[in-house]
């Protein structure tokens, strides 16, 4: 690491806006159907003049992230030095009692990204480079999702994943699991061989029904079954891993780097999926994604709904991490990865399944901050 | 199943106060705490209240409440509790826990005063445990101040006739072992004692106070580490004689799990308005049951919602041990229902479990709403 700015400087403000978008087309997973959704972005500004921009994952009632950004975050943030970052993390988690997790941590990931962004404007490095020393000038993803719709209009979501150069694809199955057997078995058809196939449950089973998909998805050859059962439910994690040939991934339902601990430790999943926006931001996801290294479990950064902060900064810490860290690329339209920033979204952006790392200080993207706040009051 | 009666109205109150005097703890000092209460209406005229545990940001839980739990709870039946449980635990996504879960606590004691009131039975004789007419309580706390103080306020508990007594103690070792002594010599053998650390040690300090817990005969050593650190309470318990109590930072069952199973911990301490209600907390007292585990209720900083409910879960649950009789005068707690705080009602370490329907206590709205936090 080079030197720390000056610490002459401090923070100023702490603003966090609600931006909320009708989706063009509802996303359907096993766990709901989202029509209408909200992230919660965090513009934290410096004496000194910078300005970082972080994001927090708060897909419904955003004016609550807001009102707890602004009561029990802020107070404890303003007046302080933007580069002691662990501190003032420290700081925050402790703003309410109770097992760190929920909301407060979702809201101190958008806060601690903001302040990684502003140590990168400060220093002038991409943000990947003040995590590792990377010479990645991309850094590979995976189109998500085929939806769990009807079989027509699958067909040609795989049709124009191909089309626009993925070779990995997500799919979205539910219940029932003879339903999801089936899909499998079709969408690897129609993808053919030289796709890598993952299948994202969102909780859709109970163990016995994950077992029976969990085969099929073997025998189709899945890479990945991720969120098979409940998050909460670890021993049957670690069941079904005895159980099943195909590996498991996990993690976008974490909020602290020791939530992922057992089940990493334990083998019983092969990808960990934090979402930098839900686990505590830049900091937290990077010790996630270190304990996960030490055992041989790649990072496989989850995006999903999220916006073009997260998306972003997930490419950064897929960068920093390397090996076989990759990035979800989410393909559903999305006006919080189009209409709030410099930088173009993945969606459009990737070519032949791979995302540039962008090579600007800090995020390396600007927030059209406008534009932020014109979506908070449709 | 009735389902005549359905769910009109869900309204969230938020309070809060400066408390009388600073509250001490290792975890921080508390001069203004929150709370907020939910109301909630139904279609036969009989209005419930339910607490959520919300110390800090009141505001930003309600607007939850009212956002993101009441539009699934409106017209529907009142009486499907755990459906209305599982159905406001996929609000957000993610693991249980946080905001979330103290939100739907609110709620879950709110849908069981309901309960209670349609069928004239109080929520401990819904609960269908063992019936005690009163439940045994513990004084909370002797705080972590000036050992003049210190002794006043056990000096204090001991008049008012309790037989246990809880000691807070804090981040200096030494400071600890010190008063760990000091008030075991000041009160005697009659009087049980257990510890309140609130995450203040590391392992090796912990296990220090330990031994000074052991030698001085303390019945509980109360949360010594962070909760999450599952790993260190299993070490603290290889090495400390002094049974282990934790729970208030748990939110659902699949937290408390692991270290019940094991039989890490001895004494279960749930906050039933941060641990999803009624429903979750007799869950995972029904777990700790199962491994042989005590039940000791939390209640803190909490208000007479969270302390009547679970006075209705200690008369029920059969593993139940001893109850947290707070003695803060708290505004939470009195001058907002027509129940006195159990620290009034108490008498020789006993009070008495509420016989009315439901909670069996009516608020006061507007004593309620003079403690607005824009006020």
């Amino acid at each position: 690491m080079t030197s720390d700015p000056p610490r002459t400087d401090h923070i100023e403000s702490v603003t966090a806006y609600p931006p909320i978008q009708t989706l063009p087309q509802p996303t359907r997973t096993s766990w709901g159907t989202y029509d209408s959704i909200s992230i919660v972005m965090v513009q934290v500004r410096t004496a000194q003049g910078h300005v970082g921009a972080g994001e927090v994952l708060a897909r419904f009632a955003p004016s609550a992230y807001c009102e707890l950004i602004d009561t029990a975050l802020a107070p404890r943030l303003i007046g302080q030095d933007p580069s002691e970052i662990f501190t003032l993390w420290a700081s925050m988690r402790r703003a309410l009692s109770g097992r760190a997790g929920g909301m407060l941590v979702e809201c101190i990931a958008g806060v601690d990204i903001a302040l990684w962004d502003i140590r990168g404007k400060a220093k002038s490095l991409p943000l990947h480079a003040l995590l590792a020393d990377s010479a990645l000038l991309d850094v590979p993803v995976y189109a998500a999702s085929i939806n769990w719709a009807g079989d027509d209009a699958a067909r040609s979501q795989v049709d124009d994943f191909k089309a626009a150069g993925f070779d990995r694809i997500k799919v979205k199955i539910g219940r029932s699991p003879s339903d999801a057997a089936k899909r499998a078995a079709l969408v690897r058809k129609w993808a053919g061989d030289d796709v890598t196939l993952y299948a994202d449950a969102n909780w859709a089973y109970a163990l016995d029904e994950a077992q029976y998909v969990g085969q099929a998805l073997k025998d189709t050859g899945f890479a990945w079954f991720e969120e098979p059962l409940d998050p909460d439910d670890e021993a049957g994690y670690e069941a079904l891993a005895q159980r099943l040939e195909v590996p498991l991934a996990a993690g976008e339902s974490n909020y602290t780097a020791a939530q992922a601990d057992r089940l990493v430790r334990s083998a019983t999943i092969s990808f960990l999926q934090p979402n930098i926006t839900r686990a505590g931001g830049v900091s937290e996801t990077w010790r996630a994604i270190q304990t996960g290294q030490q055992y041989g479990v790649p990072y496989a950064a989850h995006v999903g709904m999220s916006g073009i902060v997260c998306e972003t900064a997930a490419v950064h810490l897929a960068a920093a991490a390397g090996g076989e860290a990759q990035v979800e690329c989410a393909m559903t339209a999305n006006r919080f990865k189009s209409e709030i920033a410099t930088l173009r979204p993945g969606y459009l952006r990737a070519q032949a399944g791979k995302l540039d790392i962008p090579v600007g200080p800090g995020l390396g993207l600007e927030i059209d901050w406008d534009a932020v706040r014109a979506l908070g009051k449709t | 199943m009735d389902n005549s009666v359905t769910i009109t109205d869900v309204i969230a109150h938020p309070m809060t106060q400066r408390l009388p005097t600073p509250t001490l703890t290792s975890w921080g000092t508390y001069d203004r705490v929150s709370s907020v209460l939910v109301e909630v209406r139904s279609s036969a005229g009989i209005t419930g209240v339910g607490e959520t545990l919300a110390r800090f940001a009141p505001k930003a839980y309600c607007d939850l409440i009212e956002t993101a739990l009441k539009p699934r709870l409106i017209g529907q039946p009142a009486a499907s509790i755990g459906a209305h449980w599982n159905n406001m635990r996929r609000a957000l996504s993610g693991r249980a826990g946080g905001i979330l879960i103290e939100a739907i606590a609110g709620v879950d004691i709110a849908l069981w005063d309901i309960h209670g009131q349609r069928t004239g039975l109080p929520i401990a004789t819904l609960l269908g445990g063992v019936g005690r007419s009163t439940v045994d309580v513990y004084a909370a706390s002797v705080n972590w101040g000036s050992d003049a103080q210190a002794e006043a306020e056990l000096e204090r508990y001991i008049a008012a006739g309790f037989v246990q007594i809880k000691i807070k103690i804090g981040s200096d070792v030494a400071a600890s072992c010190a008063r760990i002594e000091l008030m075991r010599k000041s009160a005697g053998d009659s009087v049980a004692l257990c510890v309140d650390a609130n995450w203040a040690y590391d392992l090796e300090g912990a296990c220090k106070v330990g031994d000074a817990l052991t030698a001085n005969g303390y019945v509980w050593f109360e949360e010594p580490l962070p909760p999450e650190d599952e790993d260190g309470y299993r070490a603290l318990h290889a090495r400390c004689k002094t049974p282990l109590a934790a729970g208030e930072s748990n939110f659902v069952t699949a937290q408390a799990r692991p270290l019940i199973e094991e039989r890490t911990l001895s004494v279960l301490q749930p906050d039933v308005a941060r641990s999803g209600g009624i429903t979750e907390t007799r869950r995972m007292v029904d777990f700790a049951a199962a491994h042989g585990v005590a039940y000791a209720p939390h209640i803190g900083m909490c208000g007479i919602v969270c302390e009547t409910a679970s006075v209705h879960l200690a008369a029920a649950m059969p593993n139940f041990r001893i109850m947290e009789c707070e003695t803060d005068g708290s505004a939470f707690k009195s001058g907002i229902a027509d129940l006195p705080p159990g620290s009034v009602r108490q008498r020789n370490s006993k009070v008495d479990v509420p016989d009315r329907p439901g909670l069996g206590l009516s608020i006061d709205w507007s004593a309620v709403a003079a403690l607005h936090p824009d006020l």
